[in-house]
């Protein structure tokens, strides 16, 4: 565990000393949601409320996106990709430490101060939006720990599936394209999951979407009940359990066929 | 002579781009299908909007299924030609910078022009057709005696995105670590996806200023729907003006402080 922890010190170390790039991904991934709070708000026009979420929790439903993500979203296929396409990836192997685990923990060192930098960044916008903030502290938040850290490894899984595909084409793009394209209409990055059609939120359910973003943001809203968490929470697990053989199957029959181009 | 000297570049720029383009040529299909994925996602969106709304401040279905082509036609020329812009940052840190400025041609012209990407014209025309069908399946009032003056500014629009890009990858001269400040531009292009009425009257300046996203979609659909605003057209070549020269004066600048980062 100790050669984790080195990883996880190191990479934290590196994304405090590129602030500006780390402050920048996050500027951004606020940006990218700052449209649609307009959207629906002009949407709402005189209504109170829409599939149960009034104005100020709509707002603050995207306001929590980028802290959520900043919390448990993945960007290891990137790396994985360059590092099977540069042939780098060899060097790891010979290391006495599961590459898997070390990109978990260095990932997670990477993103250990964004979370902080993104609620700074929200209260900075605090004043702009208090009259459309809607937060409640209840009991139920204590659950939002093992939904974000299930959330955290079914994204991680997923990122690094997406990221082995390079072991066959190092042309992958077109993967995590296809992940980002289903991922914003499923997770609930265009609107809270309730607004979709009825027999839409019912596929969406199948999947293991709702767990990596609506169910944390709506379980901080209040609007999920304990019995829906644990639901949630079970089917994240048997999530996790079948990516993650997935994963090792993948890995293993990628490593059998990596040449080490590029070394 | 000097004429010569570029016109010669970009076609022999062209030729190599068209032989790499058809040398990969799986991408040609994985373009076509992210063109047609992203343009369901882009029909998802429009459709959830307006299921819960008959329109958005008075902008029907077809007129922002109309925003989101134009604001995905004003990208046209940036992705096609001046991709190449994308990599500033990559020769800056690995000192390729250095055979760039040795070069008997304008650097920032080199840097715009030295790789196009005819391939994504795939991508524009997969991406749009669906939206095209979707936009004439729905009621819309098009005004067509419009469509030169509407092409004129969505070729006006593309140059002013072709313009900010510059302006703001420049940046890269003194902020090296900066390789995501490309996303800001992705992320405001969202913004173009929506009528500037749906925003408070301080973003709206914003949208004609700062950041002029608005002349890039919405007064060219306003165009098309049949409001001319010779104010705001007037407005866009003004604004032309303006980030041309910033754009020349701060690249000069950047090559004067310029100091090799690798060698």
């Amino acid at each position: 565990m100790g050669k984790y922890l080195a990883v996880f010190k190191t990479n934290m170390q590196a994304a405090l000393t590129y602030r500006g790039e780390m402050t920048l991904w996050i500027i951004t991934s606020f940006l990218w949601v700052a449209v649609l709070p307009f959207v629906w708000l002009t949407v709402y026009g005189s209504q109170e409320s829409i599939a149960g979420f009034n104005k100020s929790m709509m707002v603050t439903y995207f306001m929590l996106i980028p802290v959520i993500e900043a919390l448990t979203s993945s960007w290891i296929d990137f790396t994985i990709r360059d590092e099977i396409k540069e042939g780098k990836i060899n060097a790891f192997l010979t290391k006495p430490m599961n590459y898997l685990y070390k990109g978990f923990w260095g990932e997670n060192g990477w993103k250990a101060s964004r979370p902080f930098v993104s609620v700074l960044i929200l209260l900075a916008l605090y004043p702009f939006i208090h009259n459309y903030f809607y937060l409640t502290f209840h009991i139920r938040l204590i659950w939002l720990i093992p939904v974000l850290v299930v959330s955290r490894i079914l994204n991680f899984i997923i990122s690094s599936i997406i990221g082995m595909v390079a072991f066959w084409t190092t042309r992958n793009n077109w993967a995590t394209q296809i992940w980002w394209a289903i991922q914003t209409v499923a997770a609930g990055y265009l609107a809270p999951l309730a607004f979709f059609p009825s027999h839409i939120q019912k596929i969406i359910s199948f999947t293991p979407f709702p767990i990596t973003l609506q169910i944390p943001i709506n379980i901080i809203l209040n609007t999920v009940s304990t019995d829906q968490i644990v639901w949630e929470l079970g089917k994240g697990v048997i999530w996790i359990l079948v990516l993650g053989l997935l994963l090792i199957a993948l890995w293993k029959k990628g490593i059998k066929k990596t040449e080490g181009i590029g070394m | 002579m000097k004429l010569l000297r570029y016109t010669n570049f970009i076609s022999q720029t062209f030729k190599n781009s068209i032989s790499e383009f058809f040398a990969y040529r799986v991408d040609v299909f994985m373009r076509l299908f992210m063109g047609i994925l992203w343009s369901i996602i882009a029909l998802a969106v429009i459709e959830l909007i307006f299921y819960h709304t008959p329109s958005l401040n008075g902008w029907s279905q077809s007129d922002i299924t109309l925003l989101y082509i134009t604001i995905n036609l004003a990208f046209i020329m940036q992705d096609v030609l001046t991709s190449s812009i994308y990599e500033l940052n990559s020769h800056i840190v690995n000192g390729f910078f250095d055979f760039i400025i040795t070069k008997p041609l304008d650097s920032q012209f080199f840097c715009m022009f030295n790789k196009p990407d005819p391939g994504t014209l795939i991508f524009f025309f997969s991406y749009n057709i669906p939206l095209s069908y979707s936009l004439f399946s729905h009621p819309s009032s098009i005004h067509w005696e419009y469509l030169p003056l509407y092409v004129i500014l969505v070729l006006a629009a593309n140059i002013l995105w072709m313009l900010m890009r510059t302006v703001l990858l420049t940046l890269n001269f003194w902020w090296q670590k900066l390789d995501n400040i490309n996303q800001i531009l992705n992320s405001l292009q969202d913004i173009g996806r929506y009528p500037t009425s749906i925003f408070p009257k301080s973003i709206q300046i914003v949208l004609y200023t700062i950041f002029p996203i608005a002349f890039s979609s919405v007064v060219p659909v306003e165009v098309l729907r049949g409001n001319i605003s010779w104010l705001k057209i007037i407005g866009l070549v003004i604004v032309l003006i303006i980030f041309a020269t910033i754009s020349r004066l701060l690249w000069k600048k950047a090559i004067k402080n310029y100091s090799s980062a690798s060698s």
